[in-house]
């Protein structure tokens, strides 16, 4: 059987997680294109992580590194862009794509970079808007006022997304570095 | 070589993998070495391994070699350089244990 979920996340840790409670539960999750997709497994058969790649999926970078996962028994199940599902058997023992602090961090800065210029694209994108909105008011542009505001509101709300985005990856890198101080 | 390499200390990962390679070994095979010499302490993710492998390759610490049963896996063996690195740890290394059992109540608790 296949299901599907609506969900959205801002912290692909907790995605891993939830993602990992469906397992446990026995759905196995097979995909994602606007929803979670899911099929019927033994419960807990896989473990998922995810990770934001260094290059696109396209990329013979990344298609190098797909065979070495799979040759450690990691099963690439979807990527979108950079991001990609990866899981593996649970029989196979614990499953972390990183498990040193120094690669971790570099991970986590990769997804840092992406949260902050997205976030300054909208801001641009945002601003722009403002100035259009403002010669409108002037009357010394035509528009649909309707419109431009929707447009406002749309990349205010996609730039404090980002910034939730940003806040909890930067909240992690801090807490690393300080561990990193003491250990390895 | 350059100073701060010799200065440098290894991180465990490098330390077990350089270790590992005095033979000719693969990915996989590099992971569960790892595991079994450390008791199952030291488990290895892919993507920490795969990125300690290119970083190293880079330094020429090691290199890949031709195996002859599957080629679609790559081995990897220790280079000179790559021995060099690791005596410099190991020397580091016994530095450390010789200076810390000299702590008071050392082996006392």
């Amino acid at each position: 059987m296949k299901y599907a979920c609506f969900k959205a996340f801002f912290d692909h840790e907790k995605e891993e997680a939830w993602l990992n409670n469906m397992s446990a539960k026995g759905l196995a999750f097979t995909g994602f294109f606007f929803r979670y997709y899911f099929t019927d497994s033994r419960p807990g058969e896989y473990i998922y992580r995810i990770e934001l790649m260094e290059h696109l999926a396209r990329h013979p970078e990344s298609m190098k590194y797909f065979s070495f996962m799979a040759e450690n028994g990691v099963e690439h199940v979807q990527s979108w862009g950079r991001w990609t599902y990866f899981r593996r058997k649970a029989e196979d023992g614990p499953f972390d794509i990183y498990t040193d602090t120094d690669s971790k961090l570099a991970h986590y800065r990769r997804i840092s970079t992406l949260w902050l210029a997205l976030m300054g694209a909208m801001m641009l994108m945002g601003a722009s808007r403002v100035f259009t909105v403002i010669e409108y008011l002037r009357g010394m542009a035509a528009g649909d006022m309707a419109f431009e505001t929707f447009l406002l509101t749309f990349y205010a709300i996609a730039a404090m997304l980002s910034f939730a985005g940003l806040y909890s990856v930067r909240k992690k890198i801090k807490k690393l570095k300080q561990e990193r101080n003491l250990m390895e | 070589m350059p100073e701060s390499f010799e200065r440098g200390a290894l991180t465990e990962a490098v330390f077990y993998i350089l270790l590992s390679l005095h033979e000719p070994m693969h990915g996989y095979a590099i992971m569960q070495n790892i595991e079994r010499q450390t008791a199952g302490r030291v488990a290895l993710g892919p993507g920490t391994l795969y990125g300690a492998i290119n970083a190293l390759l880079q330094k020429q610490w090691i290199r890949a070699v031709s195996s002859e049963a599957d080629s679609r896996k790559k081995e990897y063996l220790i280079t000179e350089d790559g021995v060099k690195a690791f005596a410099g740890e190991l020397d580091r290394l016994r530095e450390l244990l010789r200076n810390g059992e000299k702590a008071p109540g050392e082996g006392k608790i």
